[in-house]
């Protein structure tokens, strides 16, 4: 034991004694939650704030009831949005010219629903809720998803009938559920562009710390330390376990410096209590160290090391969703999402720190989490060289 | 005599290469055992099976009765080992290294009595980045003593120092024999492995070409003495082979070597046809057998070229 602390400390001292490594480690969340924080603010604002952008809705009602006062009024307590409730063809045929970004139509058949305390509901019916949405306001659809299924809440009390077909019909998750205690989700209390971005960017460098973390494991192989360790009667499994804390222990220390900036400067949204939060990022380190210690095993040098992790990050960045979400884009690039381990991490992440309804089911996130920490790990022990 | 290092018929290939090709030897408690041999000839592989950090492929090996690859911790904790050209963790510094080190043998020797036996007291609290490569080198002698292991493994551990630091290292590696340690190492200079070994195999292409003391080396292979001729107007000079006195003549690189039994005559011969050819013979030097020839004996090649 006395061994294994010695290690972790000269590990430690190892790593914090590099200026640039050290400042680094500091630096990047810091620049990633602010310029990602000031850039979205300026588009979308925190909630409540009125900051004169307006966005255009055209709500139409095709049957007028519960549902289409609560939505009309949980869009309506959104500063950001200027509410017009008009007829279908109007609203469309100014989406068509553009006059109009957003029209969300509620059909009459929303109406026919039971209301709350009736539990008759018909759980396999679906009801589409058609939405047109101009691209460059996609954005936007992140707020519309929360209001809808938030409104959808409160009327019927229970989850989710409702399907948003955007464009080209695109299939919401019925995995989706809203995990109780998420105060966030009532009707009215606004979209917050930052609580969707920033626990992306939180997902992204815990991807980064994995994934280029494990390049110091190459590091040590080239240089022989690996080996000259190998030699000594220390334990090789003691060794690899010190590394890993060290990660975790950067992890945590990562996600505290976004989520505090994130929540005193841009209104990050903390739906949920410390700890729940320090699981979802733990699992989230497990998963991508154990993926940079994966790939470490096909690097002979540093140099294609590392060029395995720019390429595996880039393409996890644009493909995973965290700037956007994944609603909003072409159907094709929604299917190649879905097998971006990152776009779970990001997902998970949303939910556990701002509360977001989850967009795939918080079982996926974590059954896709803990199933590539294990398949990493596994291959990892067996390709793993010392030397 | 107690065997500690035993090995039979020990094979290592990498492809179609055989790295180590079926090497047998033992090694003495107490002794200094140096394999002598070029780059690439295999003396580290063999030196890293034995210390248990590579597998082989076919012969058998006891490091202190336990075979290294079947029992890597009950060998590891019980020998001290410095690796060829690997490097220590850059943000430390030298004491905080060993101290690391020493925390991993269940006995280990005092951090600064080791520190000052390889003579870093000095530099002990500078980080290992700015130290000299000979510095360093030094240090990873230091990690194989402060195991205080009942064998230490150094491979090629004078690599890198300066002629000085080289003699000053030998000390310590006699000091270490006078202990009751037993030490096994590499080397490819002659000079070392004749000056410190008690017993050397000679190894080329995986094999052991010979194995003995340097002297018992040396006198089975040389009778004769060397005449090393450096000017050279007498190189690839064909009646050279004509002088009688003469046994062989060896062309290197650069110069020319006669083996001679009878070193007067060999000169008085030499200076007449030098005479005759109208050279003045001015640039010679007389030296007897070492390690080196003998290598070259066997193998036609120098170790280092």
């Amino acid at each position: 034991m006395k061994a294994f602390f010695q290690l972790l400390t000269a590990n430690m001292k190892e790593i914090f004694r590099d200026r640039m490594q050290f400042w680094w480690f500091i630096l990047f969340p810091v620049l990633f939650v602010t310029g990602f924080g000031v850039v979205y603010s300026s588009t979308g604002g925190p909630a409540g704030e009125d900051n004169g952008i307006k966005f255009e809705v055209s709500i139409v009602k095709e049957g007028e009831g519960a549902f289409a006062a609560a939505i009309t009024e949980a869009f309506e307590g959104v500063p950001e949005f200027a509410v017009q409730t008009r007829t279908k063809s109007e609203a469309l045929q100014d989406f068509a010219t553009g006059k109009s970004g957003l029209v969300i139509i509620l059909p009459a058949e929303l109406e026919v629903l039971p209301v709350a305390a009736d539990n008759l509901i018909d759980e396999d019916r679906r009801i589409e809720i058609p939405v047109y949405c101009r691209p460059d306001q996609f954005f936007l659809m992140y707020a519309v998803n929360k209001i809808l299924h938030g409104a959808e809440k409160e009327v019927l009390g229970q989850p989710s009938v409702m399907e948003i077909k955007l464009n080209t019909a695109i299939t919401h998750d019925e995995g989706a559920k809203d995990e109780p205690g998420n105060k966030n989700d009532a009707p009215g209390a606004g979209f917050n562009i930052i609580d969707y971005i920033l626990p992306g960017i939180l997902a992204m460098t815990l991807m980064q710390l994995g994934l280029f973390g494990s390049i110091r494991v190459l590091a040590l192989r080239v240089s022989r330390i690996l080996k000259l360790l190998g030699s000594t009667p220390l334990p090789r499994g003691m060794f690899l376990a010190g590394e890993i804390l060290i990660r975790v222990g950067m992890s945590f220390i990562q996600a505290l410096i976004v989520i505090f900036i994130g929540h005193y400067g841009f209104g990050l949204t903390l739906a949920n209590n410390w700890l729940y939060i320090a699981g979802w990022v733990l699992l989230g380190t497990a998963a991508f160290v154990s993926m940079g210690y994966m790939f470490t095993t096909f690097a002979k040098t540093i140099e294609s090391g590392n060029a395995i992790m720019q390429l595996v990050q880039l393409l996890m960045m644009f493909l995973s969703g965290i700037f956007m979400p994944l609603d909003l884009l072409p159907g094709y690039l929604q299917t190649v999402m879905r097998f971006i381990p990152l776009t779970y991490l990001a997902d998970g992440m949303r939910h556990a720190i701002a509360g977001n309804p989850s967009l795939y089911g918080i079982t996926t996130d974590l059954a896709v989490l803990l199933g590539i920490t294990i398949f990493c790990l596994i291959t990892t022990v067996k390709r793993f060289r010392w030397e | 005599m107690m065997t500690v290092i035993e090995v039979k018929n020990l094979i290592k290939k990498y492809g179609n290469l055989k790295a180590v090709d079926n090497l047998s030897f033992s090694v003495s408690k107490g002794e200094i055992f140096g394999m002598l041999g070029p780059n690439g000839a295999g003396k580290s592989t063999t030196f890293e099976i034995i210390v248990g950090i590579l597998r082989r492929d076919s012969g058998d090996v006891k490091v202190l009765g336990v075979d290294p690859e079947k029992q890597p911790e009950a060998v590891k904790s019980r020998i001290g080992v410095q690796l060829q050209a690997a490097q220590t963790f850059r943000k430390l510094t030298v004491r905080e290294t060993l101290k690391l080190f020493a925390g991993f043998y269940p006995n280990p020797l005092p951090v600064d009595e080791t520190i000052a036996q390889v003579d870093l007291v000095e530099k002990m609290n500078s980080r290992v980045e700015t130290r000299s490569g000979g510095q360093r080198q030094r240090l990873s002698v230091a990690i194989a003593m402060i195991s205080n292991g009942e064998i230490i493994f150094l491979d090629e551990p004078t690599t890198g120092l300066d002629p000085q630091a080289r003699r000053d290292l030998w000390g310590s590696i006699i000091e270490l024999k006078n202990l009751g340690k037993t030490v096994f190492l590499t080397t490819h200079f002659m000079e070392e492995a004749q000056k410190l070994c008690d017993r050397v195999a000679i190894i080329d292409y995986g094999k052991i070409v010979a194995l003995g003391s340097p002297q018992e080396l040396i006198t089975a292979h040389f009778q004769e003495m060397s005449l090393e001729i450096v000017q050279p107007e007498l190189r690839n000079e064909p009646k050279l082979r004509e002088l009688t006195s003469v046994t062989e003549v060896i062309e290197l690189n650069d110069l020319t070597v006669l083996r001679t039994p009878n070193l007067t005559a060999t000169i008085q011969e030499l200076s007449a046809l030098t005479k005759t050819l109208g050279i003045k013979l001015d640039d010679f030097r007389i030296r007897q057998a070492n390690l080196e020839d003998v290598f070259l004996k066997l193998t036609g090649r120098r170790i280092k070229q």
